[in-house]
């Protein structure tokens, strides 16, 4: 199996999550790379994504893992030729196990630009700061899912829960612009961590021999 | 004012207006700019496949390039007016403004309100008498530019016929010219070019066209479809288009002949390629797109001689898992070898009428027996969802006809309940179509059913066909009705049309979007009847497309209308010529 770390940018943001996998199922094919099929009435390709992203979200840690039985070394330059010029693939790890990217993703890292600084003390020391959750309609306190929160210079880096429990960073923004004012604010998703806060490499050690 | 980006998030399907598809053609700004729109939105103008013709025909001039543009979806095209951002391309995202012609595809009728709409969003002036030199040229083709008359006033010329070579030539004049007059004028030699401005209706008292002012316009035809000019890929849309498959052209043009259909008659005459052309163009469509099925389109796919031959070459060919589909399979033609591939759910058969009288009205030659016998096949294949096509409002029909629709439904049920392999109940899907009499049909010259009459057949309709595990569905009256009348318009509609669009009206053939009492009050403003469209025309009348030669002469037309009253069948060009008029051009003979 083959789990690939790929970007999201120049407009590929704005392709929603199941045609963005509609994209890798039709990369595969162009690539001419074999690849493993479920076994049902309707066979589908087997490829796993990492949990979706809201849609306009720039990102560059983005994973999706493909069941190939493929062994070349060239998977990544076959891939970005036959993608997008959004959608890239940046890191190309080679694995024996079936990694489940979509629940071992527990947090990411956002880049915020655009925001006018502020003591993000006031955020964290607010154990009842809350966001408006627009799909649900109304406010939720969500101070536990930020994990950091700080200015490196005017870019503004929030670490915040991915996955089952989720901040969006949208809403986020939207909050902080209310609070702090801005102009035309931008986010980047920087990094995704697994498994409350590894890294890839870690993890990818950490599964490989604890995970038996 | 909000930033491209910014609306982008705040808009249904942004992956719409972001281009960059993979496999889009690679383009830069060239001396002569096209950039081919379709009046509709993406998902629907991606599954097209004559705008991929046209624009690969473009970028292969030296000098020329084309890009594309589809209509944003009204939430987009509020915010784009909104915050003063242009309309622009997919491929450079620059503003329509700025391109040297643009040329719109004209798939049907209830687009017209969309092509306004886009030039507005543009910040282009509608009518072409506003559009001075610093505005790029404006072009149709397609399908209804057949009768282009009721749209004349916006456009500066039309494309009628075939686009491979007009549209080179056409890039080829543009790049010599200076002055859009220039331009103009020499591109009515050009077979095919129509220019609004250069020939003209000329009208008596009474609103009757006399005759025609200026150049007489011939089709343009591409005989040699083999040789032709064909893409060697396809561009991948970020957003599933309707028909998300890769596309070959099997045939242009159809043997058949039924007496109501507009495109048996424009497409004349049949064009095919060879299986070994075939199989190349499909294996580089899917190998560069991905796609995992393709589409071998052509008006009817069944008709093809060596279609065996062609699904075995292709089975051969292509990757495996990739689906091979046939858009518009005859029930005559329906057998095991062509439907096996397909996943068995749903068939659709289109008999157009209940009765074998009305069937020989409209030339359509399929009979009661044919029918049983495809469902049979079907059945056994497991299929237990039929799709029935039938048309209402036909010539001559009658209540009987109606009654016959029931018949066939009661007959496939027959053949379905002897079939000892069934595992579910079967469902059939009754679809009946208003007919309009289209400009080059055997039909032009008949009336358009009456609002009175259709609420009577409705009646029947529901009298007759409600039965259990039938679903019956039909088109909105008014919805027709405006087809007709757009089809079949002379330049007096133009108005009509502009009016329309002032009040808001666009994505007419959208549902959700259909404004009936807009287009009334249209109408009645300009002063414009509808029945004045509606009516039977009388032989002697000059028509408002007569200008235009599509090469099927109207005397043949003609004759197939007193024989569809005489109730004989013609059959279709696969039966021997008929002698419409395209002898001397026709391939098969």
């Amino acid at each position: 199996m083959i789990l690939i770390r790929y970007s999201k940018l120049n407009g590929a943001e704005f392709i929603p999550h199941l045609d963005t996998l509609r994209h890798f199922t039709k990369t595969i094919r162009r690539m001419g790379i074999p690849i493993n099929y479920s076994q049902g009435f309707n066979p589908h390709m087997l490829v796993y994504m990492s949990s979706p992203i809201a849609l306009g979200l720039k990102s560059e840690s983005e994973y999706c893992l493909f069941d190939t039985d493929f062994n070349g070394d060239d998977f990544l330059e076959r891939f970005n030729n036959a993608s997008l010029k959004g959608i890239k693939c940046q890191a190309v790890y080679k694995t024996d196990k079936k990694i489940n990217v979509a629940s071992d993703i527990t947090s990411a890292l956002y880049e915020i630009k655009g925001i006018n600084y502020f003591d993000v003390n006031e955020i964290l020391s607010d154990a009842e700061f809350s966001v408006f959750d627009k799909r649900a309609g109304v406010e939720k306190v969500v101070r536990d899912r930020i994990n950091k929160l700080y200015f490196e210079g005017d870019v503004l880096y929030a670490e915040l829960k991915f996955g089952n429990v989720t901040l969006r960073s949208d809403y986020l923004v939207e909050k902080l612009m209310a609070l702090y004012g801005g102009d035309h604010p931008t986010v980047i998703k920087k990094e995704a961590y697994f498994l409350d806060g590894l890294t890839i490499d870690n993890y990818l050690k950490n599964c490989l021999t604890t995970k038996k | 004012m909000k930033t491209l980006d910014e609306i982008l998030l705040e808009v249904e399907r942004p992956s719409r207006y972001i281009g960059g598809e993979f496999g889009e053609p690679s383009i830069k700004k060239e001396k002569f700019n096209y950039c081919i729109c379709f009046p509709d939105v993406y998902e629907v103008a991606m599954s097209n496949l004559g705008i991929r013709i046209v624009q690969e025909v473009i970028n292969q001039v030296d000098g020329a390039m084309a890009d594309r543009c589809f209509a944003p979806w009204p939430d987009f095209g509020s915010r784009l007016k909104e915050n003063k951002i242009p309309l622009y391309s997919l491929g450079l995202r620059i503003p329509l403004k700025e391109f040297d012609m643009l040329g719109f595809s004209l798939q049907y009728e209830l687009s017209y309100t969309t092509i306004l709409y886009m030039l507005d969003l543009a910040g282009i002036p509608l009518l072409a008498k506003d559009r001075g030199e610093e505005y790029p040229l404006i072009q149709g083709g397609g399908p209804c530019a057949v009768n282009p008359e009721p749209i004349a006033d916006f456009f500066d010329l039309f494309v009628i016929g075939d686009g491979e070579d007009s549209m080179r030539e056409l890039a080829e004049l543009k790049l010599k010219t200076k002055t859009k007059r220039e331009f103009l004028e020499k591109a009515t030699e050009i077979k095919g070019v129509y220019v609004p401005s250069l020939t003209h209706p000329e009208y008596d008292e009474k609103g009757n066209i006399v005759k025609f002012v200026g150049k007489k316009v011939e089709k343009a035809f591409c005989l040699d479809l083999e040789n032709a000019v064909f893409p060697k890929t396809q561009t991948v849309g970020n957003a599933e288009a309707v028909h998300d498959r890769a596309v070959i052209e099997v045939m242009r043009g159809c043997y058949r002949g039924c007496r109501f259909c507009q495109a048996g008659f424009i497409y004349r005459p049949v064009r095919k390629k060879s299986v070994k052309t075939l199989t190349e163009q499909a294996c580089s469509l899917v190998r560069t797109t991905g796609f995992d099925s393709l589409s071998l389109n052509s008006l009817s796919t069944s008709d093809y001689k060596d279609l065996r031959e062609l699904i075995t070459s292709l089975k051969e060919n292509l990757p495996e898992n990739t689906s091979v589909s046939l858009p518009s399979l005859r029930i005559d033609s329906f057998d095991e070898f062509y439907a096996k591939e397909a996943r068995k759910n749903s068939l659709t058969f289109a008999p157009e009428a209940g009765t074998q009288r009305l069937r020989n009205v409209i030339n359509k030659d399929i009979s009661e027996e044919d029918i049983v016998s495809g469902a049979k096949k079907a059945f056994e294949l497991g299929y237990s969802l039929i799709k029935l096509y039938f048309m209402m409002g036909l010539p001559t029909e009658t209540e009987e006809d109606i009654k016959g629709i029931r018949r066939i439904i009661e007959t496939i049920k027959g053949v379905y309940s002897e079939n000892p392999k069934r595992l579910r109940g079967l469902r059939i899907n009754v679809s009946l179509s208003t007919f309009i009499p289209k400009p080059f049909t055997p039909f032009q010259w008949e009336e358009f059913i009456s609002e009175e009459t259709n609420k009577q057949k409705l009646e029947q309709v529901k009298t007759h066909l409600f039965a259990k595990g039938t679903t019956v569905s039909w088109n909105d009256y008014c919805v027709s009705e405006l087809e007709t009348v757009l089809a079949r318009g002379d330049r007096r509609v133009a108005k009509v049309i502009l009016s329309a669009y002032n009040q808001g009206c666009i994505f007419d053939s959208w549902g959700e979007f259909f404004y009936k009492d807009k287009w009334n009050l249209a109408f009645e403003e300009n002063g414009v009847s509808k029945e004045d469209y509606k009516r039977a025309i009388k032989k002697g009348d000059i028509l408002p497309w007569e200008f235009i030669d599509i090469g099927v002469s109207k005397n043949f037309l003609y004759k197939e209308k007193e024989r569809a009253y005489g109730e004989k069948v013609t059959g279709g060009c696969h039966t021997g010529c008929k002698g419409c008029g395209l002898e001397g051009r026709c391939t098969l003979l």
